[in-house]
């Protein structure tokens, strides 16, 4: 997984799948990353073809951190796979999903 | 039921109506009825399109050398076979397909009965004529047994070619180009037209944007008016008309006359503009359905009967053949209407129209930029029609070469038409036509390919890690048989969840063997393992909102649980799991 930080926000670049395979890895390096929630944090979908619920527990766990610490969320660049995951799951309602980094670096401002 | 009764069935079945969705940017879809001024005014619409292209009947008419009394009937005919076609096609009868779906003269047919015309006689070309109407009438049921010859790659190419094969004609008409140099004034009157057609069809709504293409015109012809292309010598020719005459004075119906020679060639392209239909068939089924998902085979076969209704009557009328209009499609899409019952109005008003002899000249003497405009408009919407339709299915080198080698082969006769200077001239008919070509080239290619391609697949998945090899695997499969790439994602994203439900569970002994299997209608998987069957259902609803606020980590997997289960459900049009001595199956069903 890519990690980059700009600025306050830290954003994570997973790559290929995230499924049962590898979620456990995937949690692991969110939450050191993740502190006790209260900063800003990107995952960037753009290197990933596939998530499965697994990966949804992982974004679900990382959701709640970030409510729990007052912090901001966002996902971007989703494929057809993930977005259809996404939405069937309810979960689009609940983390919010942008076309790109910087579209939500600006909206986080 | 009388015997009678059960032939009649079983060569022509009964209308069936298909359950559909309207799609967004649609007013009105096949089984829905405007009012009648709108029903009326969009009808009209299709009938001047239609009128407007009727330059095809006139050009075959002076290149056979008919006579301004005789191409006036000739003219007339023409209007009538489009206008029963038309009428019957938008029919809830077995021989109707209940679409708005125009029938005029085609290019596509145009060169075939000017070419056998000038070297066998008219009569000749009304015999094969009438014999390929009749041909086509009964390839019409066989042809949902050819679905795998006429995938939606093949569709699409015929679509884009139809689209390429406008844009010399409404290039030329457009700029006026007649090869010394581009007339200003006509493109200043084609502009004018295509920027209000195409700002009436994107900013407006409603009215407005159904009768786009009339205002268009209007506004075209006020330009060409103020530049003096419009006027008194065209209205001249008009008046010259009487006001009421029957369709066939004028013009002696041929004899018809049955030559091997003369047969060959028009029945190759009948058969082709057969397969034209089938295309047709598929744009008009996409244009009223926003879950289209696959052809309507026993629709597009009454389609295909009615277009061979409408070329035995050409025959019977001695004028060229007709075919479905690329041309109306593109107006009932930009529309927004596409009833069945402006289809009827529409052929209604082509025949009464045809005992009006100055009606039909007037539309005639529209000045050709604005026909090219309409032309250009068109063509436009079917290329990318066409594109939607080969970009629908997944790619691999094989279909890539059969899309791609289909319209260049299409296209090299539509750049270079002095390539086929030297073939003998009853096959410049065939040879000449892009769409002929450059389909014959695709579906060729297809059946060949399809060579060594099973209709199903195996795989030995030996534990969770395999999932990655399973999706490799699924993407190969699909590439390999077309397949929507929409569906095989959503089998995908089933299957995985299957695979994570049973290595969590535990309830499974590894390998699981996945078998995949494809038609053209549906794609099934069958996942057989040692162990219990599969439970799907939802043990208790978890709601998402709640858990966001839930410190339980047991809820959490919970939630997961369901959510896995309840993909599965979603995605999948069926779900059988089974079991049998202690061997369980879960079968995935996938609509295609």
């Amino acid at each position: 997984m890519l990690i980059e930080n700009r600025g306050d926000v830290v954003i994570l670049a997973p790559r290929h799948r995230v499924d049962t395979n590898n979620s456990p890895e995937v949690e692991k390096v969110v939450f050191e990353n993740i502190g006790d929630g209260e900063g800003k944090m990107v995952i960037d979908f753009s290197q990933v073809d596939y998530i499965s619920s697994a990966g949804l527990r992982v974004l679900l766990k990382t959701a709640k951190q970030m409510k729990k610490g007052g912090g901001k969320l966002g996902l971007c660049n989703l494929n057809d796979q993930i977005k259809e995951v996404l939405e069937l799951s309810g979960f689009l309602g609940i983390i919010d999903c942008y076309d790109s980094v910087d579209s939500c670096l600006a909206a986080f401002r | 039921m009388s015997g009678w009764s059960k032939l009649l069935d079983s060569v022509f079945p009964a209308f069936e109506e298909t359950e559909r969705e309207k799609p967004k940017g649609m007013l009105y879809i096949a089984e829905e009825t405007p009012g009648l001024p709108t029903s009326f005014a969009v009808a009209g619409q299709h009938a001047i399109v239609l009128l407007m292209l009727v330059v095809y009947t006139v050009i075959v008419g002076r290149e056979i050398g008919l006579s301004q009394e005789e191409l006036r009937g000739f003219v007339s005919m023409g209007i009538v076979a489009a206008g029963i076609a038309t009428f019957l096609q938008g029919t809830t009868t077995r021989f109707g397909s209940g679409h708005l779906v125009v029938h005029l003269p085609t290019p596509v047919t145009m060169a075939g009965f000017i070419a056998v015309s000038v070297t066998f006689g008219v009569g000749a070309a009304a015999g094969a004529t009438i014999l390929s109407g009749i041909i086509v009438m009964g390839l019409s049921r066989l042809l949902p047994k050819l679905r795998s010859v006429f995938p939606a790659e093949v569709a699409g190419v015929l679509l884009v070619l139809l689209g390429l094969s406008l844009v010399e004609g409404g290039a030329k008409r457009f700029t006026g180009f007649s090869g010394s140099g581009l007339d200003t004034p006509s493109i200043l009157i084609a502009t004018t037209t295509l920027v209000v057609i195409i700002g009436l069809s994107v900013w407006t709504s409603g009215r407005l944007k159904l009768f786009a293409i009339v205002i268009g015109t209007a506004f075209g012809l006020i330009v060409a008016t103020i530049l003096g292309r419009f006027g008194q010598t065209e209205l001249k020719v008009v008046t010259e008309q009487p006001l009421f005459s029957l369709p066939f004075s004028g013009y002696t119906l041929p004899t018809p006359t049955l030559v091997l020679a003369a047969t060959i060639p028009i029945l190759l392209i009948e058969v082709i503009s057969a397969v034209d239909s089938i295309g047709t068939g598929v744009a008009i089924d996409k244009i009223n359905n926003a879950k289209w998902h696959r052809a309507d085979m026993p629709m597009i076969a009454r389609l295909v009967t009615c277009h061979g209704i409408g070329v035995l009557l050409a025959g019977l009328f001695g004028i060229n053949s007709i075919g479905t209009s690329s041309a109306n499609l593109g107006l009932a899409h930009a529309s927004g209407v596409a009833s069945r019952k402006v289809g009827q109005i529409a052929g209604l008003m082509l025949v009464v129209l045809a005992f009006l002899p100055q009606v039909s000249t007037f539309i005639t003497q529209i000045p050709q930029p604005v026909v090219g405009a309409i032309l250009v408009y068109t063509a436009g919407y079917m290329l990318v029609a066409g594109m939607e339709l080969v970009l629908s299915r997944m790619l691999n080198s094989r279909r890539t070469f059969m899309i791609g080698l289909g319209i260049t082969v299409g296209s090299v006769v539509l750049l270079m038409p002095e390539i086929i200077s030297g073939a003998p001239e009853s096959l410049k008919p065939i040879l000449g036509s892009a769409l002929t070509l450059g389909t014959v080239t695709a579906m060729s290619l297809n059946m060949i390919f399809r060579i060594g391609i099973a209709q199903s697949g195996t795989i030995q998945l030996t534990g969770i890690e395999s999932l990655a090899k399973l999706t490799d695997f699924l993407e190969e499969k699909g590439e390999d048989w077309g397949a929507r790439r929409q569906v095989m994602m959503r089998a995908g994203i089933a299957v995985g969840e299957a695979l994570e439900k049973l290595s969590g569970t535990g309830i499974t002994n590894w390998p699981i063997v996945l078998k995949v299997s494809y038609d053209e209608y549906k794609i099934t998987l069958d996942m057989d393992y040692e162990g219990e069957p599969i439970n799907l259902a939802v043990a208790k609803p978890i709601s998402l909102d709640d858990l966001m606020d839930d410190d339980d980590d047991d809820a959490l997997d919970e939630l997961v649980s369901n959510v896995s289960g309840m993909l599965i459900g979603q995605l999948a049009d069926k779900v059988e799991s089974t079991s049998d001595n202690g061997r369980a199956t879960l079968k995935l069903v996938f609509d295609h």
